[in-house]
Formats: structure tokens, sequence, C-alpha cells
């Protein structure tokens, strides 16, 4: 054979290939809109039963840091026994309802919400252990990826997507996830690269796509979530709203939302969803990127439940039905901090710090916000709930008879709690925070700087003291156990920093 | 953040945007401000269909929960 036929079977080859692998839509079309099948809140927890503790888990981006980060806050749940007012023991994990997660966080929470602790061990070995990283370049260099990368409907985020499929999601979909009908119910976060805005993978989403979300492997949603710009290539999705959606109506209160004189961040909301069908003819595809670039907690989605009715999954409307006793919101924030080095010498930070800045220093303060605006909102809600009762004892003091216009609010305690590593505020810990906030972010970990991670979660767990209020709130007799850091774990994971 | 009563001269169930968010009144018969967010939305009662009008639309102003903004249906037969 001669280096020109030889040359011509290869580009046939290549051909062949490009032409076999031309794949179907990964986001097929929606044959009949049907409220009560699909990846929906309601359809996960069909009964609603023990919503009486509601736990919402939000996990940040940061690559493996924050995907063993938050797997240390599944451990420690998963470990936290306690005695509930009636029936028998059970963990505080049993008790989480939904996980919301960007980017690294998101392996933990698909994967806990797909195999449950009984996968602890396998995402061990499968991810947080894995050079997930290394394997990811040695299949994008790949020469049968070749072919492939340059066909317009597979690009390098496919590759990740066929990894993570393989070793980590053992081929699962959406509709694997909803088989299971259980806790907790899971949002993983991308960004719509037009609109900025934040894009769940959940059926309510997709409903506005005209999309069934049933077929898209959970490895594709972790894909986009994680999907951080320029390494990654953005996920594309087909927009179907252009024709007849069978069946479909928007729920009511997003038509209520779309009323411009709404309060801002409502009209906003609205109009970032509707877009899909409003300007469906301009927009048959919709491109995500990585979910921090919209919010990099995973807190948004959770706080539009938190603030309101404008969610499938409404704490305000779980609380005025006399549900919710209990609403506890746990952040794994793995954010990393400044070079303290910087400010000791007098010539300016290098183009890869001020590159690092650009990229995560205002994630970071939206970060902030987003913990605030939550932590604000739960006091006032608190503090409503207690200006009745004092109103109460002022008009029973003055007379006897009295009797407040309205019924008592409901007794609700709110908690939000956030493990980061700069609550490691004491002196000692300072060069284990300096540490922990320099650790790379990347699939792939020294093993040593994974376990301390998750000793980190859990020691930051116990140490809180929000969180051990919300416990005695919950069960009165909990006390925190004792959670140390091995100083072994710390010298092999920070020596090399 | 807002809250609202819904008055009607019975205990009903209270739907706001298609979902339902418990009753009117407490079994005090004494009425319960319901959490809500600011903004435009959409109340009617379950129950016997004696109330006007069917459905209200009502742009609830943000207000404290001591002094609850209200909602009113009136009953029909």
């Amino acid at each position: 054979m001669t280096i020109v036929s030889a040359a011509r079977s290869i580009a046939l080859l290549g051909v062949l290939w490009t032409l076999v692998g031309c794949a179907a839509p990964i986001n097929p079309p929606l044959t009949t809109y049907n409220a009560a099948i699909g990846y929906r809140y309601q359809n996960v927890r069909p009964d609603e039963a023990e919503e009486s503790v509601f736990v919402i888990l939000a996990f940040s981006g940061g690559g493996t840091r924050a995907a063993a980060f938050s797997y240390g806050l599944l451990e420690s749940l998963a470990g936290l026994e306690y005695q509930p007012p009636a029936g028998p023991k059970r963990t505080l994990l049993e008790d989480v309802d939904v996980i919301s997660s960007v980017s690294g966080g998101s392996f933990t929470a698909a994967h806990y919400a797909l195999f449950g602790t009984a996968g602890f061990k396998r995402f061990e070995e499968n991810f947080l252990y894995r050079n997930i990283q290394g394997e990811l370049i040695a299949r994008a260099l790949a020469p049968w990826n070749w072919a492939r990368l340059a066909r317009p409907d597979f690009s390098r985020i496919d590759i990740a997507v066929g990894l993570y499929d393989d070793v980590v999601f053992e081929g699962a979909t959406f509709a694997t996830l909803l088989q299971q009908r259980k806790r907790p119910y899971l949002l993983l976060n991308a960004t719509d690269m037009t609109e900025g805005a934040r894009f769940e993978f959940t059926q309510d989403q997709f409903d506005l796509l005209c999309s069934d979300i049933s077929d898209v492997k959970v490895a594709r949603a972790v894909a986009a979530s994680s999907a951080f710009p320029v390494l990654l290539s953005p996920l594309t999705l087909r927009n179907y709203s252009d024709k007849e959606c069978k069946g479909y109506e928007p729920p009511l209160w997003l038509k209520n939302a779309l009323e411009p004189t709404n309060p801002p961040r409502r009209v906003q909301l609205a109009r970032n969803l509707w877009s899909y069908r409003e300007n469906a003819k301009d927009r048959p595809f919709i491109h995500l990127l990585d979910g921090g670039l919209a919010d990099n907690i995973g807190l948004r989605g959770p706080y539009i439940a938190l603030s309101g009715q404008d969610s499938a999954w409404s704490i305000y409307t779980k609380i005025n039905s006399g549900k919710v006793r209990h609403v506890l919101v746990i952040i794994a924030n793995a954010k990393t901090g400044r070079d303290p080095a910087w400010d000791k010498t007098e010539s300016a930070p290098g183009i890869v710090s001020v590159l690092g800045l650009v990229t995560t220093g205002p994630m970071g303060n939206y970060s902030f916000e987003t913990v605030q605006l939550v932590a604000d909102h739960f006091q006032r809600l608190t503090n409503d709930f207690q200006s009745w009762k004092a109103c109460n004892e002022i008009g029973r003091d003055q007379c006897p008879l009295f009797r407040m216009p309205t019924a008592p609010p409901p007794e609700v305690d709110f908690h939000a709690v956030e493990l980061a590593f700069d609550k490691l505020v004491n002196d000692r810990d300072r060069d284990l925070r300096l540490c922990l906030e320099g650790m790379a972010t990347s699939f792939h970990l020294p093993p040593a700087q994974v376990t301390l991670l998750r000793q980190v979660a859990r020691h930051l767990l116990m140490a809180s003291e929000e969180f051990a209020k919300a416990m005695r709130g919950i069960a009165p007799a909990w006390t925190p156990a004792p959670a140390p850091i091995d100083p072994a774990i710390v010298s092999a994971a920070c020596a090399r920093q | 953040m807002s809250y609202v009563v819904v008055k009607f001269p019975e205990r009903r169930e209270v739907f706001i945007d298609n979902r339902s968010e418990g009753d009117n009144v407490d079994a005090d018969s004494r009425l319960r401000p319901l959490l809500v967010n600011a903004g435009w939305h959409t109340f009617r009662l379950g129950g016997l269909p004696n109330f006007a009008p069917a459905a209200l639309t009502v742009d609830v102003p943000e207000v404290p929960m001591l002094a609850p903004f209200a909602v009113v249906f009136t009953k029909t037969v």
C-alpha cells in the first residue's frame, strides 16, 4: 500500500466514522406534556411525606476540591444519627430533600442522588481519588477522537460526557433518577450563555424547550454544569418550542410573573425562562456553560423556592400548608482565597494571578451576597413571626381578653449554615486555611488533599454554632461529636504547597 | 416577602397560582396570614363554587405580617 492509498483509507475511515457517529439530538422533543411525569419535585416525592424537617444542600464549584468537600458533608450527615419525636432513630442525610449544585459539586450531588450511601465507596474510587483530569486529556488527544472532533455535532464536552458516563454515572439518565421516587431531588445547574442565567436540569425547565429530559444522561448534565469556559466547549441543547408543544400550559405563577409591574427580580426570572418560548424561532439551540458563571454555590434555585411561590417546590407553599417545621440549608462552599504573598512585594502579581482573580473574584463576591441573601431572608421571617408573638403578649398584658385578629404564624425554625475554609478563623488554623484556600481547581488532587477536605467538612459542620442551633431545634438532646483533623493528613496534604 | 389574608365567610382551602396553600382561617376561625412573595398572583377558593369572583388576580404589595394584604371573596348563594 502506498502512502497515498493509506492516506485515502484513513480519510475514508474518518468520513465513515463521522457519518456513522452522527448523533441524535441529546434532548429529544416532548411528545405530550404531562405534569404527572418527568423529573419534577412532585414526581420524585409523590407523597411529600416527611417534609417536617426540610433540608437543602448546596454544593459549590471548584473541581475535585469542591467534590471532596461536599462529599465530606454527605459523609458527616450520614453519620449524624438523631432521635426524632416519633419513630425510630434516623440520620440527617435521610432528611435531605433537595441538593442543588454546580460544577465540581455536581459530581457528588448526582452520584449520591443516583446511588445513595451504597455508592459512597464507588464514588471515592471512580472519581475522588482518580485522575479524571489526566483521563480527560488522554481521551481528547486519542487519535480516534480527532475525526469526531472535526464534526459539528461533536466537541470537547462530548469527550467529557463519555468519560463521566463510563466511569462515574454508569449510563444513568434522568429516567433512572426518577425511577427511584425518593429523596433527594437533584438540581444540576448550568448557565445559559445567551441569557447569562441559571439553567437547571429538571423537566420543569425542559418543558420550556418542549423537550423530554428523561433520556438525557446525567453525565451530560454534570458536564454542562462543570463546562468551565475555554477548557470545555459549551453543551448544546435543541429548543423545540417553535412548534406546537402538545398540551403545554405554562405554570400560572410564570404567567403572572411576566407582568412588568412585578418586583424587578421576579420579572427578570420570568423573562429568562420565557425567552425559550418567546424567542423560540431565534433560539433553536441553547448553549450551556459552567453553572458557576450564574451562581457558583448552587443557592439561587433554592433561594427562589425559599422566598416565594415561584418554584415547583415552594417552601412558602409548604409552610402555609403546615408541612414544614424546620428549614435547614447547608452550603458547602469550596472557594479559594487570594494569595497572601501578593501584597508582600512591590512587583505586581503576574498575568496568571490576574486572570485567576478575574475569573473567580466576581463569582466569589456574588456567592457571598447570595449566602447573605438567604441568611437575611431567614432573619426577616423569624423577626416577623416573633413580632406577632410580642404583639400578642403586649395586648394580653393590657387586656386579658385581648385576641389577635389573625392566627398565630406557623412555628418554623430557619437556619442557613455555610461551610467554607474561611470559617477556620483561629490563629492555630491559619496555615491549614491557607493550605485549603490554595488548593488547585482541577479534576485531580493528591489523595491526602482529598482526605483532608473530607475531614475539614466534618470538622466545620460540628464546629458550626448555627448548625448546633438547628440540630437542637430538631432533636433537643443532640450534641456535636468530636471531629478532629488528622495532623498527619494535614502534613501530607499541605507539604507540597 | 409579604402576607395575605383571604376573607370569606366560611373556612375554605386557598389556592395561590393553582397550588393549595391550606385554609383561609384556623380552627378558631381567625384569619391565617399566608406567606406570599410580592407581585401578581391569582387567588381562588376550594369547595363549593358559591363565591365571587371565581378567581382574583391581584398585585400583592410588600406588607408586614401584622398588617397583611386582604383578598376578599363574597358568598353568592
